[in-house]
């Protein structure tokens, strides 16, 4: 029997070919981006999925509390609080302490390598799924100075594969010193977060104010017992930096492991998203996209059923029931949705390297894997319910006698299902339409908007162990080529938000001032020229005066922060340093991205401190100015040579909003497309219904624009009535994800009767084409063949 | 007795009144019988036949079959005792287009569950009988109004049923085509099936031995 329904089922779409079609080629589409997302969202649910003890794991974060109210959290801790937390609560079985990765300079027999390390607790390998190919997960870090490495690095430095024993020299900081290799671990998963080639003990990267609690430069990891409950764990230690004698402003907080991926930001010392964010999203998009497509086999189905009404009926009174009407109704539904799987996981398959490409990952379609498949049967499956059902249903339903004696009309409920679905198709793509112009119009809103500085023409290079020891002659010979206009060094790349502090005391600081956050950043002579960044008042930063490699810059919200009048010549201190004074006043400009408004900032002159070397090129000269640097950087450093332009780096701070922009986009052109064809599919059954009375009454006179209008007056309506819905969501939905940026251009109506229109002018095409069509079809002809 | 009608009343409620189809109806048949059902157009002939063959329901009255009330039958009992024993011929055929004409003929023995093996003689014997083997993988549209017809009638004959009610069978069909169809339906009447058509010839009426007349729902 089911072998008959196939063979049928066949037949049938062989018969009806232009709606097979239109149902394959939405499905499949549908199907294709389901199937992408689907592959990217278990890819990202899979991160760091792989550790064992994942859920018995929790990592501390540290919450910044300040005046306003408002709290920061940080995924650091400081270094006591570890052991503090072991002490203190026996819940906690065990607290792994990580820093790092970082870059440190490894001599392995005679090779240099530029080597990514992590400092951790004696517990890491227990705690965490890193497997130990070689050596003791208990006791391989015990000794200060004994170092695990990678089975890569293994492979790669020691010939004969014996690197247990040996020793490697290791500089983290000035200095090289010999490490015991101890263990070797087996390759890091693909879906861990965390990368390294090597791990030493975390002492080793002790810093000068180590056992502070502010300076949260280590990552805690505790181990509790599965069930534990994390609120009340959370409340025990929530106040103890303040029970252990540090400020009252810092408080802890608990992050389970398995949500520390999926939800990184914070407000308010809340997890309130993040990549899961983004997974949300496209998984609506895969749905909406999927529904769109299974709109229109409902539709065209329940269309064609007044056709098919007659089989039903002939069916019934031969002596079919229900049942195996239904059957044969959802084996064509699924004999459909099975062609446009396998359609869609050809297209899959072509367009996996570039939708790799747009989304930075390496996603594969492996077959031998058993998750491709569950992931197939799932989307099949609920597509054959959930395009099978309705018309199955529908069909089977249908009386036997009444069919055969024709008496059937076209269904009111029917009718009115129908117009439905059309209404929430293009609902549903002007939703899309919108949304991708409003993530297209901030991104170029961000694009051209003055950032407050000059970013062309500038390209900066990290420095590293070798140039750093070096650096007052190293940025000379630099500076000594004729492509080159300016140079200077900075410690930002003026797009990642990087750390406040609340040290700085300033001259005549009032109790009033309260806790003030500010940024340093960290400069040579000539940042502020070279970046053009205008000084509003006193004056920049020169070698004529010899004590400004203490004094300071401040922006203008600085100026407000610490409540000044007149901030020139104030004094101004933080971090144990001798202290200086206030020469001038720089306006405001944007030193990370345009999500956050522009916070308070101390600039600070270190020469001898730079961290990023940067270059401004004399235009049209950029190529060999970067030739020159690579030259002499060869000169100072073995370590590879690394280099950026400004400009770009700023605009890849946006990269998630971009990504985000070409998929929603592609997304969203694929959703109009399958709509279109539902809607042509729709229209031209229609007319086809329509083709005698449309002959009658052109022999009565009728024009071509009167019948046109006849036809396609309805369904043009109906995408009216979809886009009037559509309005009031889109401009909610837009409003909150713009309100993510501190700085947005304004929703204006405009672009909703941009979209709109776009969105009419598409359906119009497409219903004008059958129906022109249908209107000069001959009336003789279609009367004849009755 | 094969069946027997007593005081069947059917109407449909239109504008407030009630318009009757069929009144007061009664009528046994016999086994064997040939019996045309006559009458002008939209005097309830086919609603007639269709209570006869279950395929409708009647709002008063009482209805046997084969001594079984079908009034008082659920409705899967009911298609049981149809799909048995009666088999339809349509004014126009009705065959189901998709479909081969050995598929047309094999559809109703599928959904009586007949075994595949015992499936595929019948429809080889069937196919013999009504000598159209050759047209056995021909579709509907390719075949004359008499042919499809025959495969119709073949199709209603093939699970043998007890009864065969047949709507204006010929009334698609030439002269000749329609003579043959009669021809045909005298020779199994010969061989025991009963027989009801509706027609709207005197001359194919003559064929069966029993006339009944429809007038506006009541016979006369
Ligand atoms: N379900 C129904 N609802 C309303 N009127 C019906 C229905 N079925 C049949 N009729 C009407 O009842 C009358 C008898 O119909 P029918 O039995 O088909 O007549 P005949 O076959 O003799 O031409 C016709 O006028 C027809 O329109
Ligand atoms: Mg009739």
């Amino acid at each position: 029997m089911l072998k008959n329904h196939i063979k049928i089922a066949f037949r049938s779409l062989a018969k009806r070919k232009a709606f097979a079609l239109i149902n394959i080629v939405g499905l499949s589409l549908g199907l294709w981006c389901t199937l992408l997302i689907a592959l990217w969202i278990s890819d990202e649910l899979d991160k760091d999925a792989f550790h064992i003890k994942g859920n018995q794991i929790s990592q501390v974060m540290t919450n910044v509390g300040s005046d306003d109210g408002s709290i920061s959290t940080w995924d650091g801790t400081g270094y006591p609080v570890a052991e503090t937390l072991m002490d203190q609560l026996p819940e906690i079985e065990t607290a792994v302490r990580r820093t790092g990765p970082r870059g440190g300079l490894l001599k392995i027999g005679e090779k240099s390598i530029e080597a990514q390390l992590i400092g951790t607790d004696i517990g890491f390998f227990e705690l965490f799924s890193f497997p130990l190919k070689e050596g003791e997960p208990k006791t391989c870090l015990k000794d200060l100075k004994s170092i695990v490495l990678s089975e890569e690095m293994v492979t790669m430095y020691f010939p004969d594969g014996e690197a247990m024993g040996k020793t490697v020299d290791l500089m983290l900081s000035e200095i090289s010193e010999p490490y015991l290799v101890t263990g070797i671990f087996k390759k890091i998963p693909r879906q861990s977060t965390l990368k390294f080639d090597a791990v030493v003990p975390v002492d080793n990267f002790l810093p000068m104010n180590n056992k502070s609690w502010g300076n949260t430069w280590v990552k805690t990891y505790v181990l509790h017992g599965e069930g534990a409950d994390l609120d009340l764990l959370g409340k025990k230690l929530q106040h103890l930096p303040e029970e252990m004698g540090d400020d009252k402003w810092r408080t802890l907080s608990l992050q389970p492991l398995n949500d520390r991926y999926l939800y990184s930001k914070f407000e308010n010392g809340q997890p309130i998203g993040g990549p899961i964010d983004d997974i949300i999203l496209f998984a609506i998009i895969a749905i909406f996209t999927l529904l769109i497509a299974c709109f229109n086999f409902i539709n065209l189905t329940t269309a064609l059923a007044v056709k098919r009404s007659k089989e039903v009926g002939v069916k019934k009174v031969l002596g079919a029931g229900r049942g195996s009407l239904l059957v044969q109704f959802f084996t064509e539904s699924a004999v459909q949705v099975g062609i446009s799987v396998v359609f869609a996981v050809l297209l899959a398959a072509v367009s996996m390297p570039m939708f790799n490409a747009i989304t930075e990952k390496e996603l594969i379609i492996d077959f031998s894997d058993g998750q491709i498949y569950g992931i197939l049967v799932l989307i099949s499956l609920a597509t054959i319910l959930f395009s099978g059902l309705y018309p199955a249903f529908s069909l089977s339903s249908v009386n036997g006698i009444n069919a055969l004696n024709e008496k059937l009309k076209g269904n009111k409920g029917e009718n009115f299902l129908r117009k439905g679905l059309v209404v929430f198709q293009f609902f549903l793509c002007m939703l899309m339409i919108t949304g991708t112009m409003v993530i297209y119009l901030q991104l170029q809103y961000i694009k051209n908007r003055n950032l407050g500085l000059d970013k062309e023409n500038i390209v900066y290079m990290p420095m590293n162990h070798e140039t750093y020891l070096k650096s007052k002659t190293f940025k000379a010979e630099l500076a000594n080529f004729s492509g080159i206009k300016e140079l200077s060094s900075a410690s930002s790349n003026f797009i990642d938000s990087w750390g406040t502090t609340s040290d700085p005391v300033w001259e005549a600081q009032s109790p009033d001032d309260g806790q003030q956050w500010f940024t340093i950043l960290t400069t040579d002579f000539g940042l502020m020229e070279m970046l053009n960044i205008p000084i509003k008042e006193g004056r920049s930063f020169s070698p004529e005066y010899a004590t400004d490699t203490l004094n300071y810059l401040v922006n203008e919200e600085a100026v407000k922060a610490m409540g000044m009048k007149d901030a020139i010549g104030k004094s101004l201190s933080f971090w144990g340093d001798e202290g200086g004074k206030i020469v001038g006043v720089v306006k405001n400009f944007h030193f990370t991205s345009l999500h956050n408004p522009i916070q308070p900032m101390i600039i600070r002159c270190r020469p001898a401190e730079p961290d990023l070397v940067y270059i401004k090129t004399m235009p049209g000269r950029t190529k060999e100015a970067i030739a020159h640097m690579e030259k002499v950087h060869a000169q100072f450093s073995s370590l590879p040579f690394a280099y950026h332009f400004l400009d770009e780096t700023i605009g890849n701070g946006y990269k998630q909003e971009q990504k985000t922009q070409q998929l929603v986009g592609a997304f969203t052109a694929l959703a109009i497309f399958i709509s279109c064809i539902g809607l042509f599919g729709l229209v031209a059954f229609m007319a086809n219904q329509r083709v005698k009375e449309i002959a009658v009454r052109k022999v009565l006179g009728a024009s071509v624009f009167g019948l046109f209008n006849l036809l396609s007056k309805d369904f043009l309506k109906l995408v009216g009535i979809a886009l009037l819905i559509a309005v009031p969501v889109a401009w909610y939905y837009m409003n909150e994800w713009i309100q993510g940026f501190a700085y947005h251009m304004a929703i204006n109506w405009w672009l909703f009767a941009l979209g709109g229109i776009m969105l009419l002018g598409v359906a119009l095409i497409t219903v004008s084409y059958e129906t022109i069509r249908a209107v000069r079809t001959d009336p003789a002809k279609s009367l004849r063949t009755e | 007795m094969l069946l027997k009608l007593n005081n069947i009343f059917k109407w449909v409620n239109s504008g407030g009144q009630r318009v009757f189809l069929l009144k007061d109806i009664n009528l046994s048949v016999e086994e064997g019988e040939f019996i045309s059902v006559m009458g002008p157009s939209g005097s309830g002939k086919s609603t007639l036949l269709n209570v006869i063959g279950m395929l409708d329901n009647f709002d008063e009255g009482e209805y046997s079959f084969l001594d079984e009330p079908v009034h008082t039958l659920k409705e899967k009992h009911r298609a049981n005792l149809y799909k048995q024993y009666i088999g339809f011929v349509f004014q126009s055929y009705h065959l189901l287009d998709d479909l081969t004409v050995q598929e047309n003929l094999e559809m109703p023995l599928l959904y009586k569950k007949v075994g595949s093996s015992e499936r595929k003689s019948l429809v080889a014997d069937t196919l013999d009988r009504f000598n159209i083997v050759g047209k056995k993988d021909l579709f509907p549209a390719q075949l004359s109004g008499g042919q499809q017809q025959l495969v119709g009638i073949a199709r209603a004959l093939i699970s043998s049923p007890k009864l065969i009610l047949a709507d204006e069978p010929t009334g698609n069909l030439n002269s000749k085509q329609g003579e043959e169809i009669m021809e045909l339906f005298k020779q199994l009447n010969s061989e025991g099936v009963t027989i009801i058509q509706v027609t709207h010839s005197e001359k194919n009426a003559t064929y069966g031995s029993r006339i009944i007349n429809l007038l506006d729902g009541r016979k006369i």
